[in-house]
């Protein structure tokens, strides 16, 4: 058998046998989704929190708007205001009415003490000329300023009211304003040569995401590896096996048996995904208010895989090279810290490239080879690319692969038997030069 | 045929000429000592002799045939540092260094039971390398070395920092070895372990061959003659003797090696000796490597 292969064997068998790569596949994907289960999970824990807010509307008439059973409320609710998603989340509001006429000073200071009990959050006075004067103001009193869920409510439904109010005053019909105001939004179509699609940033988060994943596995897998080397030049095993492999060999081997564990490892969390999102993504993207299927399309799926593969491909080499030129794992972040750049590079332009994905300074950026990974996914997302710039990509990849192989594998060679100090950059170029 | 067989070889690393145009021959059932000073380019001619390294120029042949990469598939090899992984087992260390010298499943299955059961540690075959006490590693790696049954060994360094067991163990090897036909290829900076065991030896220093050929002959070429005397008395024996015509080599309390120049006469010294001292021990004795080796270092500086 070739003794690349038994590399490569070996080093597959060993990573996916070792404990951390294990409990790795599958306790990354719960990490995942408690990052997005917790936000969701406080705030359902607020809305136990309930919040009462004391009005006292001295005009009589606006009291009726703030109602918060939703089929009591009068017309103009919401209307126009856009905020109807601050009620979605949050706490739940008890609102009482007071009638003005029975404000005198004792129960203003009553108020006042209740708040300050914290048997109330809050009250609100709306003076008996609102609707008339537009230069006077309503106030809430608060103890907490900065929740701003209630304020948020209590102003958007006093302006709509307050607005309605006015309208009656000079006679005209509100109903007839509502209508009038109906059917005002713009939809935004997403359109491809197959079909168009409501879009709504999915495409956004899905590039935004299939980057960060990208960016991650790039990082880990780039220094399971390094890891890897280290480990080997340190116990001196090395010379042992380049006894017996040619240093070439015992690389390619290496970075293809992690490289192999690597998609073992992605691939369950992609089944995992995917059936989670069989379940519970559709019900999340009805509310954002798309289509499933544009996210989790196969070609975008098959991409995925390609582009980490070939990303994988070029910076696994890399940092097997860096490895070589170092022997304690202590070392291992100094010169790593150059390629690690090269992978946080693509995202931070990441935003930039899938808002804009069809610029000169898109394109260019997103055909750099060691970019490419992220930067053309991000792209393929917001708006598919001229299928000759992601062919170019893979071509431009496919030849910075075999130029990183060469030059990692020069690295590599003379810097596996190199021990006993740290070598400058130009030293490690002269190992290029080496027979 | 030559096992080994290197001609005008040279190995520079960067500017430092690591190799220096050195030649040998090791043939066939020699056990053939490779010996220097430490930096004396020792382990670097045993790297190219091993495929790790590519001579800058000259000539390698093995096994009769100019030098292949499956070559190295006949060579066991106990580099100076040794190296195991650490966290492998015993058994899965051996099955993957012995597939990598291209043994199949079962002959590698066989020789690793042969192996571990000839060096009693069976028991230890699930155990972890880096539980293993240090004696039972440095058994291990010599079975790495020998588990594909080469045909030549490069040991370097090979009784360092052994215990005196496995040193006993491991010379037995050696020897059985040879019977078998196979030439071991150590290399030493410890002259006494030649003197027991080589049969042939190169002497290299800075690169450079500087005496090669038979135990034997190198010693006879020497040509000197040492005494050894050893005596008991509270004198300063060495001022009663510095009349005479010779060298002292080493001087330990109520022992002295020295060596007789041309004009002396051994009978004189011991009269003179006798003279002053109780002598215990009179003995002429070949010339130890060391000095030969030190003498031929001097003569070249």
């Amino acid at each position: 058998m070739n003794k690349m292969i038994i590399v490569l064997m070996h080093e597959f068998r060993q990573k996916i046998r070792s404990k951390v790569f294990i409990i790795l596949t599958f306790i990354a994907p719960l990490i995942m989704a408690g990052m997005i289960a917790v936000p969701i999970l406080i705030s359902t824990i607020n809305e136990g929190n309930d919040k009462r807010i004391v009005i006292i509307d001295a005009t009589g008439k606006l009291g009726k708007y703030f109602t918060t059973d939703t089929a009591k409320r009068p017309i103009f609710q919401n209307l126009g205001s856009g905020n109807s998603r601050s009620a979605s989340f949050g706490p739940t509001l008890h609102i009482t009415m007071i009638e003005p006429e029975i404000i005198t000073g004792n129960t203003a200071d009553s108020l006042k003490s209740w708040l300050l009990q914290k048997k109330i959050s809050g009250y609100l006075q709306i003076p008996a000329n609102a609707i008339t004067d537009t230069a006077v103001t309503a106030i809430l009193r608060v103890t907490n300023a900065n929740d701003l869920t209630v304020e948020e409510f209590l102003s958007s439904h006093y302006k709509d009211g307050l607005f309605a109010e006015r309208l009656k005053t000079g006679g005209i019909d509100p109903v007839f304003v509502q209508h009038a105001r109906q059917g005002s939004e713009i939809s935004t179509l997403k359109v491809t040569e197959e079909k168009e699609t409501s879009d709504n940033g999915v495409g956004f988060i899905g590039g935004y995401i299939t980057g960060m994943f990208l960016y991650i596995s790039m990082l880990l897998y780039g220094s399971l590896i390094m890891q890897s080397v280290i480990e080997e030049k340190n116990s001196r095993v090395i010379e042992l096996l380049s006894s017996s492999v040619k240093p070439i060999d015992i690389l390619i081997g290496k970075v293809l048996g992690v490289g192999l564990a690597g998609l073992v490892q992605v691939s369950v969390w992609a089944i995992m995904f995917a059936s989670v999102s069989f379940f519970a993504l559709p019900a999340i993207l009805v509310s954002l208010g798309s289509e499933a299927g544009n996210i989790i399309s196969p070609a975008s799926f098959i991409y995925f895989v390609l582009y980490f593969i070939f990303g994988y491909l070029m910076y696994a080499t890399l940092y097997a090279g860096a490895g070589a030129t170092v022997e304690q794992a202590s070392d291992a972040q100094q010169v790593s810290l150059p390629i690690t750049f090269l992978i946080i590079l693509p995202v931070l332009m990441m935003t930039t490239v899938i808002q804009s994905p069809s610029t000169t300074s898109s394109v260019i950026l997103s055909l750099i080879p060691f970019f490419s990974p992220i930067l053309m996914m991000g792209r393929i997302f917001s708006e598919t690319p001229p299928w000759w710039q992601i062919v170019l990509s893979f071509l431009l990849m496919g030849a910075t692969f075999f130029g990183v192989l060469w030059v990692s594998g020069k690295i590599y060679r003379t810097g596996i038997l190199m021990y006993g100090k740290k070598y400058s950059l130009r030293e490690i170029f002269k190992w290029l030069r080496y027979s | 045929m030559s096992l080994v067989s290197l001609r005008s070889v040279s190995k520079t690393y960067g500017s430092y000429k690591a190799v220096n145009n050195v030649s040998l021959e090791v043939p066939p059932g020699c056990i053939f000592g490779l010996l220097g000073p430490n930096g004396a380019g020792k382990t670097s001619t045993i790297r190219m002799i091993t495929g790790i390294t590519l001579p800058d120029s000259g000539e390698i042949s093995l096994f009769g045939e100019a030098q292949r990469a499956d070559h190295q598939n006949m060579i066991g090899y106990m580099p100076e540092e040794r190296g195991l992984y650490r966290k492998l087992t015993v058994r899965t260390q051996l099955e993957y260094l012995g597939a990598l010298k291209g043994l199949d499943k079962t002959t590698l299955k066989k020789n690793i039971d042969y192996w571990l059961d000839r060096f009693e540690i069976q028991s230890w075959a699930k155990k972890k390398t880096n539980e293993l006490s240090k004696g039972m590693q440095q058994k291990l790696q010599f079975i790495v070395t020998i588990l594909h049954d080469p045909q030549l060994l490069v040991l370097d360094e090979p009784l360092s920092g052994l215990d005196p067991i496995n040193s006993e163990i491991i010379n037995n090897i050696i020897l059985e070895e040879k019977a078998k036909g196979r030439s071991i290829m150590l290399s030493t900076h410890r002259m006494e372990q030649v003197e027991q065991l080589c049969d042939e030896i190169v002497l290299m220093n800075l690169g450079k061959v500087i005496l090669s050929g038979k135990l034997r002959d190198v010693k006879e070429r020497a040509g000197k003659k040492m005494i050894n005397l050893v005596y008991s008395g509270d004198v300063d024996l060495m001022t009663k003797l510095d009349h005479f015509p010779i060298r002292i080599a080493e001087s330990h309390p109520n022992e002295l090696l020295f060596e007789m120049l041309p004009g002396g006469n051994p009978n004189d010294i011991l009269r003179a000796a006798l003279d002053s001292v109780n002598v215990i021990k009179w003995e002429l004795i070949e010339p130890p490597l060391k000095e030969i080796f030190l003498e031929a270092v001097a003569k070249i500086n």
